[in-house]
Order: structure tokens, then C-alpha cells, then sequence
């Protein structure tokens, strides 16, 4: 399982990124996530310019067990979702963390990512799930 | 299964949380009291088996039940039955099955709902259709959550004023907590709907769907391939562009004789395939719609798929997303189909097959036809609309109070009056099926004539 550093991690099991450069949060979900879900089959992601709340359903992930909402980890507005992914679901399972992204979000700024879980944390956090 | 009767404190908790202090004052508010019988049946104490027969069969015998002398309609059709679709659908294995909560080991019923499925994109034209819904009304009310679903900052419905006047009830009553606004398209004087309306309404930014029924209620034949056109379902794409169209049929039998055009959602009534109108129900609705709709759309569907070993097996598809599992969250509530009436349905059309439906659809408008012939023929009795009808028709009838009883009288159900939804006291709609015979007809033509 992996929990690379320098994400930032909710309970719902999503995972954000910052980008400083561009002010924006790239969101997606964690290698837990799609390790629980299993064979991911369907994605249902936001319309572009969409303003999300913290914990806001943003939208859907589908696999072949179950159907499952996806909780935005801080506020902001859409501005790009991951169109090849929504083609290819699959790419969830093979590459979470890179490839897998579910969308991209502006943000005030980076101080909306305090309250989230570090990595280490969120590894402790799965552990304890268990 | 185990039933969870609620008793005692709990059952007087519930009834004093809704306002009542006992199950007798409840029953009181809500059932009219021309509706309720109090004190006791007219059956004499302790008579034998045989003796309550007779008694209950003369009672029965009172009904005019002749499927040959009931020209009813609106909704409830009576085709007739091959003899194997009551044989086999009694069968215990399918009458007394319940819907298989741990499906994959019920091929049997999974199969025969693919099949249903499957009967029902063929008819229809459509890319899927689910496993059956409760009846057309609830089918239709589907439809409209499910616009809904698709296209969550819209929120106008316009439903033609020729949709059946209970489906568009049901419709109003399961949407309209959605912050719905619904308008009506009015009938043109041929007895379709305005095409004018239809196409200003598509202009609107908030129009959300278009839901028109054909044969409409009136029984004429819409010209669903304008109105088609003029929506152009095959343009909508999710969210985007303009209103979807619903198009809801209650006759499934006309679908045999007239080419569906292209909608976004197609449902209604198959009741005419293989069950009985049996005086208002168990009904069986369908719902078809566009596979890029398919997570959508509400109720069971039923896929093939390969077993273990690479045989041809059937699995429940997508019910991820119904209630038993995604609980609040589901795409909608019905959790379930019509298994027993869409067993017949699937087994009449396996019997039927696509030159018998038409037979019967083709027999039902040509009586249907010779009917209108007769009556229009006949002193005081009017058509009201010009376009073309396929089984079923409106008529104005001088004095009908007295010349409907006076074909009751005479053994014969000449229709049902439109005053029971709405429409003036001297009209009469009359449905016609292969059941009807020249003769049958020639009679109600006479008993109408009101003159004995």
C-alpha cells in the first residue's frame, strides 16, 4: 500500500495535492480507495467551474462491488476534471496517485489543506481500520 | 420471510404521532364513508362449502365481465390470451417466487427477465429497458425523476393534455417535491398534440422534458416522428442541450403496427401483452431508455454474462446502484420489478411472436374503425377529434345518461364516460380489441342507439 509524502490525505480516503505555481488543489483517490473499491468501472466528475465546499460530494465512483460518493477535501472551483480517466476508469486502480486524478480545484489558498491528514498520518489512520 | 407486525404500544405510538387514537378512526378519515361497510355480511352462520358457493357465483355471475361485450379501455386493454400463458405462469415454481435477493442463483428467473428485456428494446427501438416497473402511471413518474437525475438545474415538465389523466396524476405526485413547474401542451382539434407549443416549449432554458403519449388517451395516434424531430432526442446529450422527450405509451399493442420514433425515455403499460385488465390491475409498466442513460435509470436490469467455466449465465447489472445496497443514495426507489406480469408478458410475446402481435394489433384497428363507421352513423352520436385513432375513440353521445344504462341493461359495458376524468357528460370513449366480433360490435352500435 502505498502513502506517498507531500499529499495531503482525508478520511474519506481522498488525497490533495498543492500547487503553488498555479494556485490550484488536484484531487484523487487513495491506493487504499481503489484497493477497497476493487475493479473500478465508472466515474462521475463535475461540471467545470463548479464551486465545491469542503466535504461536498463532488461526485461518483462506481466498481463492480459498490457505488460510492467522492467528498471534496477542501472549497473551491472546478477548473479542470480528468476527461481520460472518466474514459478509462481503470486507470484508478493502476496508477492512483499520478495518472488517476479526479480533477483539479482553485483555491484561496493553501492554508484550506491544514486540517487535512499528512501522510504518515493517514498511514496510522488505515492501519487502524483494520 | 418473516413479517414484523407492529402491535400493541408501538402500533398506538405510530397512530398517535400521525394524529389518531386508534386504527377504527384512522380507517374513518381516510376512506370515504359511502366506501365502508359496517356490521355484518348477508351470509346466513355455519352453511356448507357448496352453499357459500352458489351463493358467491351468483353474485359473480351479476358482473358484466364478458370480454366480448366491454368496450372499456383508457388504460386496461382486453386481448386475448393464449391458454399456455396461464399454464405455464401458475406453474409454482413462477407464481409463488419472490424477487431474488441473492439472484445469480435463480438463472431461471434472470433469464426470462432478459428476455422480457430484451422483447421490450426490440419493440421499442431503444438501446436498454429494465426488468418491468409496478404499471404505466409509476413508469411514466420514473421518467420525470429521472429527467430530473439527468439534468438537476432544469425544472419545467410539459405534459400533453392528451397523456392519461392518472399517469400524469401519479407523474405530478412523485416529482413535484423536486421543485418541479409543470405546463400542459394543449390537443389540437384533430385531437394530437400542438406541435407549435411543443416547439416554443423547447426554447425554454429551463424546459427539462417533454412528455407526450401515443396513442394518447383520446386514442389517436400522435405523430411522434414530428414531434420527435422537433425535440431531437438524439441531441441531447447529458445536461447540455434542449428538454428530453418522454414518450409514454399505455396500448403496448400499437406498438406492433406503428414505428417508434426516437426518444430519450420510452414507458408505459405492457398489461395488453399476456395479462388481464381483471378490473384494474396487478398492471406491468416498462421503461426503456439511451444506453448513455443507462446509471440513470430507474429499477432492475438484468445482463449475460460468462460463469466460472465459461458458460452463458445472467447476473444482476448495476445494481450497485439500487436500494438495497446504495440505501438513500439509490438512483431511485423501486428496488424491485412486476416479475409474475412481466412472466406473461414475456411468455405472450414468446407464443405471439412479431406477426401475431400485429395480427392482433391489426384486427383491434379494424374493428376499432368498423366501429367508428357505425356510430358516427348513427342518430345523435358525433366524432369529437379528426386525426387518425388506432383501437380506441371519442364520441359525442346526445343523452347518454339514459343510452349508457340502457346498454347496461342489455348486457353490454359500452365504454368509459370522460366525465370520470374531467371531459364533458356526453362523452364516451370505446376501446376495441381481436376479442370483438362484427356481431359484438353491430350489438353496441344498436344498444347505443337509445331509441328502445
Amino acid at each position: 500500500m502505498e502513502f506517498p509524502s507531500g499529499l495531503y490525505y482525508t478520511k474519506d480516503h481522498e488525497w490533495a495535492k498543492w500547487d503553488e505555481k498555479t494556485g490550484t488543489v488536484t484531487v484523487g483517490i487513495t491506493d487504499h480507495a481503489q484497493d477497497s473499491l476493487g475493479d473500478i468501472v465508472y466515474l462521475e466528475l463535475p461540471q467545470k467551474g463548479r464551486s465545491l465546499k469542503t466535504h461536498e460530494t463532488f461526485g461518483v465512483v462506481e466498481s463492480i462491488k459498490a457505488v460510492s460518493d467522492l467528498y471534496s477535501p477542501v472549497s473551491g472551483e472546478v477548473v479542470e476534471t480528468n476527461a481520460k480517466a472518466a474514459e478509462d476508469p481503470s486507470v484508478l486502480n493502476r496508477a492512483a496517485y499520478t495518472d488517476g486524478w479526479l480533477m483539479r480545484l482553485k483555491v484561496a489558498d493553501s492554508a484550506a489543506l491544514s486540517g487535512l491528514m499528512s501522510s504518515k498520518d493517514y498511514e496510522i489512520y488505515v492501519a487502524s481500520l483494520k | 420471510m418473516r413479517y414484523i407486525p407492529n402491535g400493541g404500544q408501538i402500533a398506538k405510538d405510530m397512530l398517535k404521532r400521525i394524529g389518531f387514537n386508534s386504527f377504527a378512526e384512522l380507517f374513518d378519515t381516510q376512506i370515504p364513508q359511502t366506501a365502508q361497510f359496517k356490521g355484518d355480511l348477508r351470509i346466513k352462520e355455519g352453511i356448507s362449502e357448496l352453499e357459500i358457493r352458489r351463493l358467491m357465483g351468483g353474485l359473480a355471475n351479476k358482473n358484466l365481465s364478458n370480454p366480448s361485450k366491454n368496450f372499456c379501455g383508457a388504460g386496461l386493454y382486453f386481448h386475448y390470451i393464449p391458454s399456455i400463458v396461464d399454464n405455464l405462469s401458475t406453474r409454482a415454481e413462477f407464481l409463488t417466487s419472490y424477487t431474488p435477493y441473492q439472484p445469480e442463483i435463480s438463472q431461471g428467473t434472470l433469464r426470462y427477465i432478459f428476455e422480457f428485456q430484451s422483447f421490450l428494446t426490440s419493440i421499442t427501438k431503444m438501446d436498454v429497458a429494465n426488468a418491468s416497473m409496478y404499471d404505466g402511471s409509476t413508469a411514466f413518474a420514473e421518467a420525470i425523476l429521472m429527467a430530473k437525475r439527468i439534468m438537476p438545474k432544469r425544472r419545467k415538465v410539459a405534459i400533453a393534455a392528451s397523456l392519461h389523466p392518472e399517469y400524469r396524476q401519479v407523474g405530478v405526485t412523485s416529482s413535484e417535491q423536486f421543485g418541479l413547474e409543470y405546463v400542459t401542451i394543449p390537443t389540437t382539434v384533430g385531437g394530437g398534440v400542438d406541435l407549435n407549443a411543443i416547439e416554443q416549449f423547447t426554447k425554454d432554458p429551463e424546459a427539462l422534458a417533454i412528455c407526450v403519449q401515443s396513442p394518447n388517451f383520446f386514442g389517436i395516434v400522435e405523430d411522434v416522428k414530428n414531434i420527435s424531430r422537433i425535440v431531437n432526442p438524439s441531441d441531447s446529450s447529458i445536461g447540455t442541450d434542449g428538454p428530453l422527450l418522454i414518450v409514454t405509451v399505455a396500448e403496448a399493442m400499437s406498438l406492433a403496427l406503428y414505428e417508434p420514433a426516437p426518444a430519450d425515455i420510452m414507458c408505459g403499460e405492457v398489461q395488453s401483452f399476456g395479462n388481464y385488465p381483471a378490473f384494474g390491475g396487478p398492471a406491468v409498466g416498462f421503461f426503456a431508455t439511451k444506453e448513455k442513460f443507462v446509471r440513470n435509470m430507474p429499477g432492475r436490469i438484468v445482463g449475460q454474462t460468462l460463469d466460472g467455466q465459461g458458460k452463458t449465465s445472467f447476473c444482476l447489472t448495476l445494481s450497485t446502484r439500487e436500494q438495497h445496497i446504495r440505501r438513500d443514495k439509490a438512483t431511485s426507489n423501486i428496488c424491485t420489478n412486476q416479475g409474475w406480469c412481466a412472466l406473461r408478458s414475456t411468455i405472450y410475446l414468446a407464443t405471439m411472436g412479431t406477426k401475431g402481435i400485429r395480427e392482433a394489433a391489426e384486427q383491434s384497428y379494424s374493428n376499432a374503425h368498423y366501429a367508428f363507421e357505425l356510430l358516427t352513423k348513427t342518430p345523435g352520436i358525433r366524432r369529437v377529434h379528426t386525426d387518425d385513432f388506432f383501437n380506441e375513440f371519442v364520441v359525442e353521445v346526445n343523452d347518454l345518461d339514459r343510452r349508457f344504462q340502457a346498454a347496461l341493461n342489455s348486457g353490454l359495458i359500452p365504454g368509459v364516460r370522460l366525465s370520470k376524468f374531467g371531459g364533458s357528460r356526453n362523452e364516451l370513449l370505446l376501446a376495441f380489441t381481436e376479442v370483438h366480433s362484427r356481431s359484438d360490435i353491430e350489438s353496441l352500435a344498436l344498444a347505443l342507439r337509445g331509441s328502445n
